[in-house]
Formats: structure tokens, C-alpha cells, sequence
């Protein structure tokens, strides 16, 4: 009885440092509905800031002030050097966001290494109540907590600066009609936030160990909590951080530890699917706030016949012409690898091209579809084609789930949702330890079947294979284009509320892709398993998510985007010679520079610089056949940008 | 009588202290066409919302066929056949009008009972698509992209096409074009619900006409009894269809 009084203290103090990370990201996505991805990342800067300035000497109180301001200062170079450019657009804010949080995370290896580290607290002792015991620290947390966020209770009800930014947050256009700089809210919005967040981020440290790559884990905490107390709306906040808080101590105390990662997740996705709006929102934010509005014009690009053949012969010979001119059986494995995540990339452009869901789940259903297949084959010592019977079904229920969820919310939740799923799945080959073997992963001790005369053992056998089903996959999933539901998808996707209004089954639709694609992902995740041999949970991780978002956005949507964007992303750094952490530092810059400079992706502004060039020499040449490069034909492949598309929903 | 189609009945809409429909009794017949009129932000716009399920009623129900649908989804309701076709959001506009008409075909649920006329090759000629079938949505003038957004709402096989001003923005000829296909449309036994300012497309075009005024219902009978009624003409007072009716009366 007494230990719940223990659990509830230390949950209640917890509480009040989740509060803290919360009203930033509520006082962020008020004025701008982004969701800065970063922002825990900004916490785990905090830390270190102080615990390096009390190591040499500096009292707490100051090294507190100092990591506040550094985190506010972090906070507002983000803002003006990044999220100032996608204003207009909050989708491609949070992959900036993402990319950003890649950077520091690296950036803070780099600097301060990889271990754990603790502030320490400002008070030693405490006292005992009974079998509960108080710590100053704690309770020095809890009370300074209180009171910041009290302070910004009445520095928003009270001031000029509050009545702004609530004008700002409640109607931007009325705002700056009447005079307010709506622009420098979200300044002092992403300031102030940031620097709640290093305020947290010191009160965390001192509470519990934080290391350079728990910026991602911490923004998830601080948005279950936000989301909980839906977004937004600053009342509802620390009712949510309580029950967050509490819940979650509860289950680290009665469970274990590892459990909570479940608990934080699981809320994100059940208060999505029941409670959009938080739970204390009386009226959930109406469908026109948030769903995808008709788009305006969209650029369909069409390309003759003579580019779609080479567009089609560059996809198919390209990966040959490579694995065969490179030497070395190392490279030659990458080139198998690249294959492997061209087809996840197949699976993921399928679904964004269909539902405009950016998902960051496809390594959540490849670990579905390999550890499915891992663990009959260790455990009941099955083979391939038991593999793909199991691991294909169950991966396309776990894919349904996913759309099902992800059908039930919308704009800047997907993203959040999406990635919520494959941390949770990761989460489950972590902990699973009977079946999966944890974070030693499954060895597999079967082999490619035998077909004819064809073993499958050398890379070479295994490289065509793979490259035969990408190629399956990127047609097959074409294929579907002209039927019922292709069209039906089609509609989702030019104008979802149009479709819904003359009775189109919105959610099925969506569903319905997602479990397509889980269909195509777990045979890439089965073929991963079988020709890399070794599955560990972090193969699958947000981080590969993320990679394959970038190709995605790299190779932009066409049918020898991916396979060449997988190939350069997964060939570059090993020929730089990157080590993991450079690697990660890359391709957050990687994904913020596509975003902000190259929004077509990389092979469309390869496409279309060679259609200007060659529009532009056809012109010189017959004037009147350059009209065509316009429009030509219909029947040609389709070339949409993924942030164009984007762009065009938020709009 | 012929069979009452959708009923609203007390149907009020508040937006905060903003009563954008106060207690509005209004229904709809098979077979007819209803013509809802009154000034601008009377509420026509917010009570086909609330009629179709768009942005359902704050207080009031909402029958169809007898049956109460308030709160339905929107999409639940258009498989029952009740579709509205609201101005701003008209069409699927990144694909040609031949894609978006598929697209269209391919929403209506499987087992549904459909009129000949209003599927494949029948519908584009009804709708007068015929020589724009391979024209990008987005590329059409804006008369074409009305009757796709029409052409694309019939698709679904409504029973009820509630329609949001259908011929703002259309010059003359066109706007007699759209009455033509109204008209036809009636005649196929599609019945029709119209929000438009265009007084005399309404008057020479509804059976019955109800006329809205901040929110409340104020008059209700035939076009031509409707637009010389006082009340009505006070309402408008002012307004340049105000001068419009003074004219008619
Ligand atoms: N979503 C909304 N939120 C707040 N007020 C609204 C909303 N939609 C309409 N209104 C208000 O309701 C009133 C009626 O609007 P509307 O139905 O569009 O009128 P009409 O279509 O007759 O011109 C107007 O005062 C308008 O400003
Ligand atoms: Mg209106």
C-alpha cells in the first residue's frame, strides 16, 4: 500500500517534468500545428550543457539558467535558419524536424559520447513519511515545475505578450489585422518552448539518466502527454501529465522498466483512435481543421513513351550493369542490400502515392514480416515457403491495423501515429526475448529453397532473385491502378473528402493499401531475413523507417526512383567509408536540404532538367514541336513529387 | 403527395454564439426540385451542411425517408442516396474527366442498384462531358467543372442531389445549360435540392422555394407566390437582388 504512495509521489514529480515538454510542443503546434521533432532533443542538449558546467565547478542554479538558454537559443536558430521555410507547410516541417533530430542526436554523440548521464541534483537528502520517502530533489522538481508552468498560466491569461499569442493561436489572419506580429509569436512560441524544454531536460537529468540518442523517446513521451491533453490546448495539459506521469511510474514500478515504452505508445495510439481530440476536449477538432482538403491544381507529369521505356530499361539494367561491374563480394552484398530497401520503398511510395500518408512504419512491418519468419524457423525449425505463408498474412493484419489507425486520424497526427507503431514493434522484438532473442536477434538456421537446378546460396542467384521480386513488386503494385480499387485509392487520394461525400468507405480504402503494401513488405522483410541470415531488432528501427522515407523522397515517386535512390544512399557512405553515426549525421542534412532545396526529390529534377534541356534543344531546332513537351500522351508514368503532394494537402 | 425524401426538422447550427440556423423545419419531396434562397450568410450554405451531415445539426434531427440519419457519417448517408455537391470542392482535379468519372464509378458500393442513365457513356453525354473526356479536371473551364462536379455526385446514384451554388461564376449560356441538365435530371427522377443567388435561374427553374433569412426560415411556397411576398422582398432590401425581385414584382 505504501509503495503506491512511492509510485504515486515519484509519478506526480514525473508528471511535472512531462508538463514541462508538453507546453512547448502545445505552445509550438498552437500557433504553427507543427510538431518539432527535435524538440526532445533539445532536453537531451540541456543535459549535457549543465552536467558539463556543474562538473567544472559552476553552482546549479546557474548551470540550470545557462542549459535553459542554450536549449531557447537552439530553439530559435531552428526556427529562424529551418522552420521559418515551411511555414505554409506543417508536414514538411515535422520531416525537418526529423532531419534536425538526427543531426543533434549525432552531433551529441560526437560531443559528448554514448553514455548515460545524470545531472546531479540540486539537494541532497530527504524525508521518510512513513514507508515513503521524499527527496528533496523530487520535491524541489515538482514545486519549481509547478511553479514555471503557473507563471506561464498567467503570463498568458494576464500580459499584452499572453493576449497576443493566444490571438495568434486562436486566428492568425484576425491576429495581424489588428496589429499583431503573428511571425514573431511563433518566434517567442518556439523560444519559450524550447526553453521549457531545457528546463525539463535539466529536471529529467536529475531524475533519471538521459544519453545523445533519447531526443526521439523523450518527443514521443512529451506528445502522448500533449496529445493526451489534446494539442494545443494548455488546460488540458496537466490533467494529461498526471494521468501520464502516474500511469507510467505505475507501470515501471508493478511491471517492468521495459514495459513502459508499450504504455507510451499504447496511449498515443488509443487516444488517436478513440479520442482525437484528447481527452478533455469537449468538442474534437472538426474534420475541416484537419482532413485533406480538395488540392488544387496537382503536376501530373507526363512522360513520353521513348522516357518511359529508358525510365523502365535504366531500372532494370542499372542494378545489373552495378552488381556486375563491382568488384568485390563486399560491394556486391550492398548492392543486394540496396535492392532489399528498394523494395520496402516500392511498399511505402504505394502507400503514400495512394493515401498521402507519409508513413514511418515500414520498418515496423518488415520486423513483423523477418521476425515472423525468424522465429517459426528457429523455434519449429519451418523453411521458406512456411515463412511467406505465415509472415505474408500476418504482416498484412498488421499493416491493416496500422491503416485502420492510421484512417482514423489526420494531418500532422499520421506522421506521429505511424511512427508510434514501429517504435511499438521494435519495443516488441526488444522484450519478446523468448521469442526473438532481444538485442542478440535471430540467427537463422535455414536456407533459400532449392528451385530446378538453382540453389540460392552464392550472392549472385540470391541478387536476381531479389531484383526479380522488386521488380514484381513495382509492377505488380502498378497493376492495381485500373481496378475498383485502385480507382477507389485514386479518389482518396485527389480528393478524399470529395470521395467521401458520394460514399466512398474512406477508412477500408486506406486499410486496404496499407495491407497491400504490408503484403509486399513482409516478402522483402522474409527475403532480408534469408539472405542477410541475421535479424536484430535495430534493423528494423525508426532509423531505417526514416531511411526509407528519405529514398523515397530522394528517388521521388516513378518506377526507377527508388531502386537508384536506394542504390546511391546505400553504396555512398560505404564508399565514404561513414561510420554509422557520420552516416546518421548525413542523412538528417540529407533530409532537410531535399525538403528545403530539392522538393521534387533527387531523379524528378533529374527527369525534368533533361526534359528543359532537351524541350529547349527540340525548340531551337522545330518550333512547333516543342509544344509538346507540356502534355504529350496520355499512358506515360507519372512523376509527383512527395513534398509537392504534400504541399498540396496542407493547402 | 408524393413521398417526403429528407426532413430537417428544428435543425439549428450554432458556431460559438453565432446561430447560423435557428430552428428551421424544412423537408424535401421526391420528384421536386426545392430552391433555397436568402441573402448572403443567411445560413443556406450551413444548412445543407447540416442536412447532409457535412457539419451535422448542434440541436434538431435530420429523417430520411422517415428514418432518423442526424449525426450519420457523410459517406454512410451518400451510399443511402443523399449527396450534396457543395461549390468548393468539386472534383478529383489531378487526374483527366474520363479518370475522375472512374474514380467516381468506383465509389458507389458494390451491390447498388443503379439507373442506366446515370453510368458510362449515358452519364457523359447527360452531363455533356463528351468532348472533354481526355482534358485534365483542372484544366477545364469553368462550366465543365461544374457539370463534373455534377456528373461525379450522380455517379453515386443519389436519390437526393443537394447542390451549393452550382451556377455562381457561370455566364448566361452556361448557367442555361445547367438548368437544362436540372431539369433532366428531375425528369430521370433524381430529385434536386438548390442554394443559388441567381433569381430567375431559381424562380423559372423550382417547384418550391424556401427562403432563409438570418438563420430563420421565413417564407416557403411557389417560386412566383414566394418572390412577391413582402417579407421577402424587405429581407433582400437593399441588396442588389433586391432590386432584381422589385423588378419581378
Ligand atoms: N465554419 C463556420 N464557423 C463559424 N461561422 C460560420 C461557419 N460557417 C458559416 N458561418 C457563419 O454562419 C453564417 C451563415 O453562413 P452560410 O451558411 O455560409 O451563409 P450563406 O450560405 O447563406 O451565405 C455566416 O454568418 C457565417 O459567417
Ligand atoms: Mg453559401
Amino acid at each position: 500500500m505504501d509503495l503506491l504512495m512511492q509510485h504515486l509521489f515519484n509519478g506526480v514529480v514525473a508528471s511535472s517534468v512531462y508538463m514541462l515538454i508538453a507546453v512547448g510542443i502545445t505552445l509550438v503546434f498552437g500557433l504553427t500545428r507543427l510538431i518539432n521533432f527535435a524538440h526532445g532533443q533539445f532536453l537531451v542538449l540541456a543535459v549535457f550543457v549543465a552536467l558539463d558546467l556543474i562538473t567544472a565547478g559552476v553552482p546549479f542554479v546557474f548551470a540550470a539558467l545557462a542549459a535553459v538558454v542554450a536549449a531557447g537559443v537552439i530553439g530559435w536558430l531552428s526556427e529562424r535558419l529551418l522552420f521559418r521555410f515551411t511555414m505554409d507547410n506543417p508536414y514538411n516541417g515535422l520531416i525537418i524536424g526529423l532531419g534536425l533530430l538526427l543531426v543533434l542526436e549525432s552531433a551529441a554523440f560526437k560531443i559528448w559520447g554514448g553514455f548515460q548521464v545524470g545531472v546531479p541534483a540540486a539537494l541532497d537528502g530527504g524525508a521518510g513519511l512513513g514507508d515513503t520517502y521524499f527527496a528533496w530533489n523530487r520535491v524541489l522538481v515538482l514545486v519549481m515545475a509547478g511553479l514555471v508552468t503557473a507563471g506561464l498560466f498567467v503570463l498568458l491569461a494576464r500580459t499584452k505578450l499572453g493576449a497576443q499569442l493566444r490571438a495568434a493561436h486562436e486566428n492568425p489572419v484576425a491576429a495581424s489585422h489588428v496589429g499583431v506580429n503573428v511571425g514573431r509569436m511563433v518566434t517567442v512560441a518556439f523560444v519559450a518552448g524550447s526553453a521549457l524544454a531545457g528546463l525539463g531536460g535539466v529536471f529529467y537529468g536529475t531524475l533519471q539518466p538521459v544519453g545523445a540518442f533519447d531526443g526521439a523517446h523523450l518527443i514521443l513521451k512529451g506528445f502522448a502527454v500533449a496529445l493526451l491533453g489534446g494539442l494545443g490546448n494548455v488546460s488540458g495539459l496537466a490533467k494529461a501529465s498526471v494521468l501520464y506521469g502516474i500511469g507510467e511510474t505505475l507501470v515501471a514500478g508493478y511491471g517492468r522498466a521495459e514495459y513502459v515504452p508499450f504504455f507510451t505508445y499504447g496511449v498515443i495510439i488509443v487516444v488517436l483512435l478513440v479520442r482525437p481530440g484528447g481527452l478533455f476536449e469537449k468538442h474534437p477538432p472538426s474534420d475541416s481543421t484537419f482532413a485533406r482538403s480538395s488540392r488544387g491544381v496537382a503536376h501530373v507529369r507526363r512522360h513520353s513513351r521513348v522516357e518511359t521505356l529508358l525510365g523502365g530499361a535504366a531500372f532494370v539494367l542499372l542494378p545489373i550493369v552495378i552488381f556486375e561491374a563491382v568488384g568485390t563480394s563486399r560491394l556486391q552484398s550492398l548492392v543486394l542490400l540496396s535492392v532489399l530497401y528498394a523494395i520496402q520503398v516500392y511498399a511505402l511510395a504505394y502507400v503514400y502515392e495512394t493515401t498521402g500518408v507519409l508513413s514511418i512504419a515500414q520498418g515496423g512491418l518488415m520486423a513483423v514480416g523477418a521476425y515472423s519468419a525468424g522465429v517459426i524457423a528457429v523455434h519449429l525449425g519451418l523453411g521458406f515457403w512456411w515463412a511467406l505463408l505465415v509472415a505474408v498474412p500476418l504482416t498484412v493484419v498488421a499493416g491493416a491495423l496500422l491503416g485502420l489507425v492510421v484512417s482514423r486520424c489526420t494531418g500532422h497526427y499520421l506522421l506521429l501515429v505511424t511512427l508510434a507503431f514501429s517504435a511499438l514493434v521494435t519495443q516488441v522484438t526488444l522484450t519478446a526475448i523468448d521469442l526473438t532473442n532481444g538485442d542478440n536477434g535471430l540467427i537463422l538456421p535455414e536456407s533459400l529453397p532449392v528451385i530446378g537446378s538453382i540453389t540460392f546460396t552464392d550472392l549472385r542467384s540470391q541478387f536476381y532473385l531479389v531484383l526479380l521480386v522488386a521488380l514484381l513488386a513495382a509492377f505488380g503494385l502498378r497493376r492495381f491502378k485500373p481496378t475498383r480499387f485502385g480507382r477507389q485509392l485514386a479518389g482518396v487520394r485527389e480528393n478524399e473528402s470529395l470521395a467521401r461525400s458520394i460514399g466512398l468507405r474512406v477508412g477500408r480504402a486506406k486499410v486496404g493499401a496499407f495491407a497491400l503494401s504490408g503484403a509486399v513488405s513482409a516478402v522483402g522483410g522474409v527475403l532480408y531475413l534469408y539472405t542477410q541470415t541475421v535479424i536484430v531488432p535495430t534493423s528494423f528501427d525508426t532509423i531505417f523507417s526514416i531511411k526509407i522515407v528519405i529514398i523515397l523522397i530522394l528517388g521521388g515517386i516513378s518506377l526507377a526512383g527508388p531502386l537508384v535512390a536506394s542504390m546511391v544512399f546505400v553504396l555512398l557512405p560505404e564508399l565514404l567509408r561513414l561510420d554509422p553515426v557520420d552516416q546518421q549525421f548525413l542523412f538528417g542534412v540529407l533530409l532537410i536540404m531535399i525538403i528545403l532545396l530539392l522538393p521534387h526529390g533527387l531523379v524528378p529534377a533529374l527527369i525534368t532538367g533533361y526534359s528543359t534541356l532537351r524541350s529547349r534543344l527540340i525548340r531551337t531546332g522545330h518550333p512547333a514541336a516543342a509544344a509538346d513537351s507540356g502534355r504529350p500522351a496520355a499512358g506515360g508514368a507519372d512523376v509527383r513529387s512527395p513534398s509537392d503532394l504534400v504541399r498540396e494537402e496542407i493547402s | 403527395m408524393s413521398e417526403v425524401l429528407l426532413r430537417g426538422a428544428g435543425v439549428t447550427v450554432r458556431f460559438g454564439a453565432l446561430v447560423a440556423c435557428d430552428s428551421v423545419d424544412i423537408h424535401v419531396a421526391a420528384g421536386e426540385i426545392l430552391g433555397i434562397i436568402g441573402p448572403n450568410g443567411s445560413g443556406k450554405s450551413t444548412l445543407l451542411r447540416a442536412l447532409s451531415s457535412v457539419h451535422p445539426p448542434t440541436r434538431g434531427g435530420v429523417f430520411w425517408r422517415g428514418q432518423e440519419v442526424t449525426g450519420w457519417k457523410v459517406d454512410k448517408l451518400a451510399r443511402h442516396g443523399l449527396v450534396m455537391a457543395s461549390q468548393n470542392q468539386m472534383v478529383f482535379s489531378g487526374v483527366t474527366v474520363r479518370e475522375a468519372l472512374a474514380i467516381a464509378h468506383s465509389c458507389r458500393p458494390k451491390g447498388k442498384r443503379v439507373d442506366e442513365a446515370l453510368v458510362g457513356e449515358r452519364l457523359v453525354a447527360l452531363v455533356g462531358l463528351d468532348a472533354v473526356l481526355d482534358a485534365l479536371a483542372s484544366d477545364l473551364p469553368l462550366g465543365y467543372l461544374r457539370r463534373l462536379g455534377i456528373g461525379i455526385a450522380l455517379a453515386a446514384q443519389p436519390d437526393l442531389l443537394l447542390l451549393d451554388e452550382p451556377a455562381a461564376g457561370l455566364n448566361d449560356f452556361e448557367t442555361r445549360e445547367l438548368k437544362a441538365l436540372l431539369l433532366t435530371l428531375r425528369d430521370l427522377g433524381v430529385t434536386v435540392g438548390i442554394v443559388d443567388h441567381d433569381m430567375t435561374l431559381m424562380v423559372s427553374m423550382c417547384d418550391r422555394v424556401v427562403v432563409l433569412d438570418a438563420g430563420k426560415k421565413l417564407v416557403e411556397g411557389p417560386p412566383s407566390v414566394v418572390v412577391k411576398d413582402p417579407r421577402v422582398i424587405e429581407a433582400y432590401l437593399g441588396t442588389s437582388m433586391g432590386t432584381a425581385l422589385e423588378e419581378k414584382s
